[in-house]
Order: C-alpha cells, then sequence, then structure tokens
C-alpha cells in the first residue's frame, strides 16, 4: 500500500513539475543587477518547462514539414487504385513468426495485406485488415488447408477434401462461388483457383475456364460468355492448365503449351511472341502485371512483352539502342517466375533471384539473392524462404495511411503543413510590420497623423475579421492565375486585415515612452527623429512586437486552416492542411476515412498550440510584472 | 448619457461612410456578371429573348447606372431597408436572410451567454486558487482551445455525439411544421452541437482573459486593504476585486460578439445550419453580390455597435469613466 502510495505521489510531482514552474524567488534581484535584460529574458524562458515543450513541438513540426520535404518530394501525379483509403499501418510484411516455425507451405499478397499456409495446414493472414480480410472464417481455422490464393482484395481457401473457402470484400461476388456455374462445377468439379483483380479465376477438370468478379465483361469480349472455353480452329476443347488475370486481360496456358491472351488491351494480345502460337515454343508457366505478360518455356527461357511503362521489357531508346532492363541471369535457367502487379522476380534453378521492373514501393529491393529454395511474390509484398527463413521485402505499408488516389499521406501532410506553416508566418510578418509602422509614426509623431492612422486603423477594426477575410479571398481568387498567386494573396488578406490590435498596442506604449525623460535627452542631443524612433524608442516595444508575432503566428495558422477548410483559402491540389481536412465534408471520409481528417487536424493543433506555448512563456519572460497573466 | 449616445453614433457616421464605400468597391471589383449567373446562357435559345431578359435584369439590379450612382441609389436603398434583389435565390434579399438572421442570432446569443456563464466563475476561482490543480486544469484546456480551429472542434462533436453515440443530429435544420412544439424541441436538438461548439471555441479565450484581469486586480493595494480592515473573502474578491476585473472583461465580450458573429460562418457551414454565414459563403459561391454586400455591411454596422455597447457598459461597471 504504501508503495503504491509513494509511486502516485512521485508521479504527482513529476505530473505537477511538468506544469507549474518551480519558484525561485531568492535572487531574482541578484541576477537583474548582473544579467543584461536580453539575458534575463531568455535565461527566464529557458527556465519554463512550457516553453521547452513549446519549443520542441515546434521544431519537430519544423523538422516534420520543411525537414522532410526535402528528402519526400510531393508527387501529385503517383497515385494507386490499389491503395486508396488505406488506413494507418506500417505492417504489410511482419509475417507470424508462427508460420517460420511451421514451415512455408504458401505465399500470396494482395492489395495491403498477405496470406501464408504453414506446412501444418495452418493459415494466418497479416498486413491491412482490409474488408475483414484478417477475419479468418472458423472453418478454415478448422479445417487442414492445402492451398490459398490472395485476391486484390479477396482471399481463397481449399482444405484436403476440396471444399472451398473465401472471404474478404464480395461486392461483385468475386468471394463466392458464382451460382451461375455452381451446377456445372457439381459435373466438372474445380481443380485450380487463383485471386484476380477483384475477381475469381477457376479452371475445372475439363480444361475450362471460368472467371468471375468485377469487370468479368470488361476483361475482353470472349470472355463474357462464362465459362471461357478456348476452341481451335476445328472445334476441338482445348485444355487449360492455368490462368492468370488483371484488370483487363486474361492469359491461358493451355495443356499443349499454348498461350492465349484474350481482353481489352490489345497490345498484349498483339505481341504474344509467335512460337507460343505456333507451338515452337513450349510455355510451362506464365504471369501477368498490371501492363505485362511474362512467360517461361519448357527449357526455363524467359519471354516478356506488352507496355514499357514499367521498365519490364526491354526497349528501345530514341538512338535504336536496346536498353535492357531484364537483368541477363534472369532470362535462362528459370525455376520459377511469379509477379507483382508492376515488377517481376525470377527464382533461377541454381537459387539466384533477380527482380525488376517498377521500384516505386521497395518492390526491387531483395535482401537475399543467393540459396534461396522458393519465392513468393505478391502485390507489392514479397518473400522468399532461405534455409528455412522467411526473407521478406517491398511495401511495408504506410504510416499514416492513404488518400482517395492511393498516395501516401504522411507526404501529403509534410507538404501541406509546409504551406500552410509559410502562409502563416507571411501573414503575420506583414500584419507586424503594418502595425508596428502604423503604431510607431501615430505615438511618436502624434496629433494630426496620429487621428488619421487611427481613425484609418479603427475603418479596419471594424471588417469583422472572418466574414472580410472570405469575400476579399473569393473576390482576389478569382484574378489569380497561378498557384503561387494565390498563396500570396491568402498572405496578403490575412496579413491587412489584421494589424489594428497591434498598431493601438504599439501606439499606447509609444505615447508613454515618448515622455520618458530619455527621449527627452537624445531629443535635446540633437538626434534625428528617424534614429529617436528606430534606436531609442522601438527597442522598448520589442516585447510587444515578438508576443504579438508569436501569439498571432498561431492564429493566423487557424485562420488559414479556416479559410482553406472552406475552399476560400489555398487551393488543391496544392495540399494545406486546411484543405486536406476539407475532404471531412466528405460523409464517407468523415465516418470511415478518419485518418484523413483526424491527423491533419491533430497537425494544426500541435502546431498552434507549440507556437501558443512559446508566445505564452515569451510574455511571462519579457515583462516581470505580467509573470501571472 | 443620451447626448454621449448621440455623439458617439454621430461619430461613427463618417467611418460607416468609409467602410460602405470600401465594401461598394470590393464588390464591383469582384470578377464575374452577376447576370450570367441569373440568366444562364444557353438557358433561352433565341439569342433575341435573351437578350432582352438580360437587358431588364441588368436594368433591374441597377448595373446600367454610374458607379456613384449606383453607390448613392445602394446606400439609399439600405437606408429605406430596401437591400435590393439576390440574383442566386431569385426573391428579395431581405427575405433571403431573414430567417437565417433570427438563426445566426439564436447561435451566437446562446454560445455568448454560455460563454460568459462559465468564463466569469471559471476565471475568477481560477484567479483566487492560482496554481491549484483546477486553475492548470483550466488553463491547459484553454490553452488547447485556442491552438484549436473551430471547425475541427465542430467536427470531432459531430464524430462522437453524432456519428458514434448517435445523440445529435449531425447538423442541418428541423423539419417539422414551425411553430408546434415539436419544431421546437427539434430545434433545440439540432442547437446543441453548433452552440457548444462555438461556446468551446470563445471559452478558451474568455477563461484567460478573466482570469488575467482578475489577477491584477487582486494585486491592488486596496484588496490588502480590504483584507486587513478584516472584511469577509467573499467580499473582497466580489465586490471589491471583481467590480474592478469586469473593465477589461466589458471590452473581450464586446470583442466577441463581432468575432463569434463572424467565425459562426464556419461552424453553420459544418453543422449545415442555416445562418448568415452559410447565405455569406453561398452567396459568394455564386457571386450574388447584392446579399454579399448587405451581410458585410450587417457585420460592419455590427463591429460599430459593439464599440458603442463598450463605451456605455466601461461607464456602466466603472463610475470614474464618464460619459461626456
Amino acid at each position: 500500500m504504501n508503495t503504491i502510495k509513494k509511486l502516485l505521489q512521485s508521479a504527482g510531482r513529476m505530473f505537477k513539475r511538468l506544469f507549474v514552474p518551480e519558484k525561485d524567488i531568492r535572487n531574482i534581484l541578484e541576477e537583474e543587477a548582473l544579467a543584461s535584460p536580453g539575458k534575463l529574458v531568455a535565461k527566464k524562458f529557458f527556465r519554463n518547462k512550457l516553453a521547452i515543450t513549446g519549443l520542441i513541438g515546434f521544431v519537430f513540426m519544423l523538422v516534420f514539414t520543411f525537414g522532410l520535404s526535402i528528402f519526400i518530394p510531393l508527387d501529385l501525379f503517383r497515385t494507386s487504385a490499389h491503395h486508396a483509403n488505406l488506413s494507418p499501418n506500417y505492417s504489410y510484411l511482419n509475417f507470424p513468426k508462427a508460420l517460420e516455425r511451421e514451415g512455408v507451405s504458401m505465399i500470396d499478397s494482395g492489395d495491403a495485406f498477405s496470406i501464408g499456409l504453414s506446412d501444418e495446414g495452418n493459415v494466418f493472414v497479416w498486413g491491412s485488415n482490409l474488408e475483414g480480410v484478417k477475419d479468418i472464417p472458423d472453418a478454415v481455422k478448422e479445417a487442414n488447408i492445402v492451398f490459398i490464393s490472395a485476391g486484390t482484395r479477396h482471399l481463397i481457401a481449399v482444405d484436403d477434401e476440396g471444399e472451398m473457402y473465401f472471404w474478404g470484400k464480395n461486392h461483385m461476388y468475386q468471394a463466392s462461388i458464382d451460382e451461375r456455374y455452381a451446377d456445372d462445377f457439381l459435373t466438372d468439379p474445380i481443380v485450380t483457383l487463383e485471386g484476380g483483380f477483384d475477381t475469381t479465376i477457376a479452371i475445372t477438370e475439363s480444361g475450362s475456364v471460368y472467371i468471375w468478379g468485377t469487370g468479368t465483361s470488361i476483361v475482353g469480349q470472349p470472355l463474357r460468355r462464362s465459362p471461357y472455353q478456348y476452341f481451335d480452329g476445328e472445334d476441338n476443347q482445348i485444355k487449360a492448365v492455368s490462368a492468370v488475370a488483371n484488370s483487363t486481360n486474361m492469359v491461358i496456358l493451355l495443356e499443349n503449351g499454348q498461350i492465349k491472351v484474350e481482353g481489352t488491351n490489345n497490345q498484349l494480345r498483339k505481341d504474344v511472341p509467335a512460337g507460343f502460337l505456333d507451338g515452337t515454343i513450349i510455355g510451362s508457366k506464365v504471369a501477368i502485371t498490371e501492363e505485362n505478360v511474362l512467360a517461361v518455356d519448357s527449357n526455363g527461357n524467359l519471354y516478356a512483352w506488352g507496355s514499357k511503362n514499367r521498365y519490364l521489357i526491354d526497349v528501345y531508346d530514341n538512338q535504336d539502342q536496346i536498353i535492357k532492363y531484364i537483368p541477363d541471369g534472369a532470362r535462362t535457367n528459370v525455376k520459377d517466375l511469379q509477379t507483382g502487379y508492376e515488377h517481376a522476380v525470377v527464382l533461377t534453378n541454381d537459387g539466384k533471384v533477380y527482380a525488376w521492373g517498377a521500384s516505386g514501393q521497395n518492390q526491387l529491393d531483395v535482401p537475399v539473392t543467393e540459396n534461396v529454395d522458393e519465392i513468393f511474390i505478391g502485390s507489392y509484398q514479397n518473400y522468399l524462404v532461405e534455409d528455412e527463413d522467411i526473407h521478406a521485402w517491398g511495401l511495408k505499408g504506410f504510416l499514416m495511411g492513404t488518400d482517395e488516389s492511393g498516395r501516401d499521406f504522411i507526404v501529403q501532410l509534410i507538404h501541406g503543413g509546409k504551406i500552410t506553416l509559410t502562409v502563416g508566418a507571411v501573414a503575420v510578418i506583414i500584419q507586424v510590420v503594418i502595425g508596428t509602422v502604423v503604431g510607431l509614426a501615430a505615438g511618436f509623431f502624434g496629433g494630426r497623423i496620429d487621428n488619421i492612422l487611427m481613425r484609418f486603423s479603427e475603418i479596419v477594426n471594424s471588417f469583422p475579421f472572418l466574414p472580410f477575410a472570405i469575400t476579399l479571398s473569393a473576390l482576389m481568387l478569382g484574378t489569380a492565375t497561378t498557384e503561387l498567386q494565390r498563396i500570396m494573396i491568402i498572405m496578403f488578406v490575412l496579413g491587412i486585415l489584421s494589424w489594428p490590435g497591434l498598431a493601438r498596442l504599439i501606439r499606447g506604449q509609444i505615447l508613454s515612452e515618448r515622455e520618458r525623460d530619455y527621449v527627452l535627452a537624445a531629443k535635446a542631443l540633437g538626434i534625428k527623429e528617424k534614429h529617436i524612433i528606430w534606436r531609442h524608442i522601438f527597442p522598448a516595444v520589442t516585447s510587444i512586437v515578438l508576443v504579438n508575432l508569436t501569439l498571432g503566428y498561431a492564429g493566423s495558422l487557424l485562420t488559414e486552416a479556416g479559410l482553406s477548410f472552406l475552399g476560400f483559402g489555398v487551393q488543391k491540389p496544392n495540399p494545406s492542411w486546411g484543405n486536406i481536412l476539407n475532404a471531412a465534408q466528405d460523409m464517407k471520409v468523415f465516418e470511415s476515412y478518419w485518418w484523413r481528417w483526424i491527423l491533419p487536424g491533430l497537425c494544426i493543433i500541435v502546431a498552434a498550440l507549440s507556437i501558443n506555448l512559446i508566445g505564452d512563456a515569451l510574455r511571462d519572460a519579457m515583462d516581470p510584472k505580467n509573470m501571472e497573466r | 448619457m443620451l447626448k454621449f449616445l448621440g455623439r458617439r453614433i454621430l461619430s461613427l457616421v463618417p467611418v460607416f461612410i468609409i467602410i460602405s464605400i470600401m465594401i461598394f468597391i470590393i464588390m464591383k471589383l469582384m470578377p464575374g456578371d452577376p447576370v450570367r449567373y441569373m440568366l444562364p446562357p444557353g438557358a433561352i435559345r433565341d439569342p433575341e429573348i435573351y437578350q432582352r431578359l438580360y437587358q431588364a435584369a441588368y436594368i433591374k439590379l441597377g448595373l446600367d447606372k454610374s458607379l456613384p450612382m449606383q453607390y448613392l441609389i445602394w446606400m439609399k436603398n439600405m437606408l429605406i431597408g430596401d437591400f435590393g434583389y439576390s440574383s442566386y435565390w431569385r426573391q428579395e434579399v431581405k427575405s433571403v436572410i431573414g430567417e437565417p438572421l433570427v438563426n445566426s442570432i439564436v447561435i451566437n446569443v446562446f454560445s455568448i451567454g454560455l460563454a460568459f456563464l462559465i468564463s466569469i466563475p471559471v476565471g475568477i476561482k481560477s484567479a483566487v486558487k492560482k496554481d491549484s490543480l483546477t486553475d492548470r486544469g483550466w488553463q491547459v484546456f484553454s490553452l488547447f482551445g485556442m491552438s484549436m480551429p473551430t471547425f475541427f472542434i465542430g467536427l470531432t462533436l459531430i464524430f462522437l455525439l453524432a456519428s458514434r453515440a448517435r445523440l445529435f443530429p449531425y447538423g442541418g435544420m428541423p423539419y417539422e411544421d414551425p411553430g408546434t412544439i415539436g419544431y421546437y424541441l427539434s430545434y433545440f436538438k439540432y442547437l446543441v452541437l453548433p452552440v457548444t461548439t462555438l461556446t468551446i471555441g470563445a471559452l478558451a479565450g474568455t477563461i484567460r482573459y478573466v482570469r488575467g484581469s482578475m489577477l491584477e486586480a487582486l494585486s491592488k493595494d486596496y484588496i490588502r486593504t480590504a483584507r486587513s480592515k478584516g472584511l469577509r473573502e467573499k467580499v473582497v474578491i466580489y465586490t471589491h476585486a471583481f467590480r474592478n476585473a469586469l473593465i477589461p472583461v466589458v471590452t473581450i465580450m464586446s470583442f466577441s460578439i463581432i468575432g463569434l458573429f463572424g467565425g459562426s460562418a464556419i461552424t453553420e457551414k459544418i453543422f449545415v445550419w442555416n445562418g448568415i454565414g452559410t447565405v455569406l459563403i453561398t452567396a459568394l459561391n455564386n457571386k450574388d453580390f447584392n446579399v454579399v454586400l448587405v451581410l458585410d455591411m450587417f457585420y460592419a454596422v455590427l463591429a460599430l455597435l459593439a464599440n458603442i455597447i463598450m463605451d456605455i457598459s466601461y461607464a456602466l461597471v466603472d463610475p470614474r469613466v464618464k460619459l461626456e
């Protein structure tokens, strides 16, 4: 009991110390006598724990935005439908240790998750719980599973008795046995299942290919008629042994080694090497990526055709020089060929691994390239087995989720913060410059100048801030042509509407300073007025200016966020924390994709809170009489 | 008192005129043709009929006169309460902003009232028991409140209380027949979240302000005198200190009237509350200049009125201030 009490007490003391600065009155007078005012302020400032907290928070925000933006460029055009609206998760590659222990039988990956099957028949799913893929059905857990496959967002498992299990996304009935064909499968049972791009592909005992799910009607004309049974010229049905599909095309490997490509992407159909069609090359394995088809023949030679965009095939440059993207070692002696969405990986008979293609998600960074036993390549998540150990590489996940176009959200937060912090800073500098000049002039010269300036500031002050900021932004944004202009306008509008308060404060301070003896002395010495203002009087108001600068900064951050939220601030596609938050007005985003509005909101709060803490501490440090405020 | 009021209002007249001219100029600089918004080209096939209708609308909106003339006509109409015709809603501006104005006043009065009902006792308590746990708690609260954008407070409240707990509607206006008891009950239900949002936003600043001015008053010599006379602590705090602390509080109160009315635009937008803020945003998006003009003038007049209210309340709380 006593120890708990002691623990609580010490925790309480710690917490108290965090917020309550410890009192130290004994030598304030001594210090004042010794140290210069600047040093004294700095000392007081750094003794304040809240100030340090604020400073750390602000520096953190600066590093997060300005620092990271140097290393992570903003690429608004790189989008991926596969990664749209993924929640924050960085564990796509964290396979369960139990899988390694029990021995890997198979691994396959979908959009943001992977499924593994151990030699003991247990199924594991890791990564993001997209569409409930991690909720493995109880029947699967109990059964002795012998086969698994992952579609983009659904999973398939088959047990030793031939029972098929589906779970995950089922919006187009891809994760179920299509009832149109259910009767066919009674007489002609399924022998192979394969998860595709929101589709499921089945091959039956007789060699017919069935495909169902999203876009099966756009996969290509012949496929509208499911089941797809390929007939040769003499109407003899030819048997398929394996089939793979992406969202536009399906590639079928026939029993006699021919390769048939069907679908809407004509390039994939046209470019099939002639040998695969006339039977001079016997195909033994086919694989498909988003825009390419790859195949291996019975001698272990590799063939690839399709789009040039993903660096998956050799291409000719402008000078007719060939650029070899396919690694030389991968061209022959192929033991296994597997593909992700944008890359291909080959395992050769001597245990070497070669990867090539697009590299945006680190999918080419193979950790072990020698003595590899097996490879399991999925979407962007890859695994290989070397001496019973699993090595994973590829897409680790998205620390802060993704947006509706599949862009990494952290990148937007970084660059949005950069704009928000800059706009706020420039706006507050404009405000402080105008406010200081007007206040100084009015206070020092007095009389008519004072009168005019103060009337003017009264008028500006009578403009209610937000409605006028909205009105002015709406008006001026219509005239802006470039993004930079728009951002400048926002800074300008925020700056010119908020200076009167500061001007009044400074004027008041100057009025009292002006009557001081040192000003009289300066005047008597014949020092120029300009000099008196800047050299003698201005330093007396620096504390007001500095405190206003910080507190005003927090204020203009919030205002920019509000304006951008309404659509009158920084405009898309340039991100700012405010206009990223704008997405919250979409009910779906608000309800389901919480990270897309809570994270930018938290960023704003952390930034504004840190700045407010610094401002508060500055005020306390600079004005000894004002300790309590 | 009346004499002072008259003079103060008179002194605001030039300010008012300058503001109105500036607003008018800003509006006139606005790109876009309001007539085209009213009569989208292509709506009427026959170009001749379109031209005729266009001209009619052009004259109806008074765009055929010179700018100073337009200003004078507009000013005259404003003063006699004729606010013109809205090109977006296609009805008199008066009827466009009538109901939203009432709605806006309701949420603002509720939140200003609540903010002060809460912040004055809290501020006093915080100042009297400075550095106590409650004081620190409220300080942290107000720091967070000041650092949070109002719309984020609103979104969080909707997320927690409407979406998850399902206690209140997401936003919008009651759909029952106006005037019935059901209408008022439902109106209240829709009112809770926007008012809470605005109150939290306003509280943060006012608590700190009340606390600060209370602390300053408590450090004065007359408090020591009052205490040494043996007055009860309650009397010292509420009669001696608080009366003096009220003066700056009055200032912040009048500022928060302006600030809240202006700032409630975002809150109204989030909660789909049919207030003048929502109307202003819709009007701006649709280049409905007449409505924008009237609303901006309303905000400006409100600001000027708040200044007068501030002066009068100074005199009420501080006998040293004489209204001369």
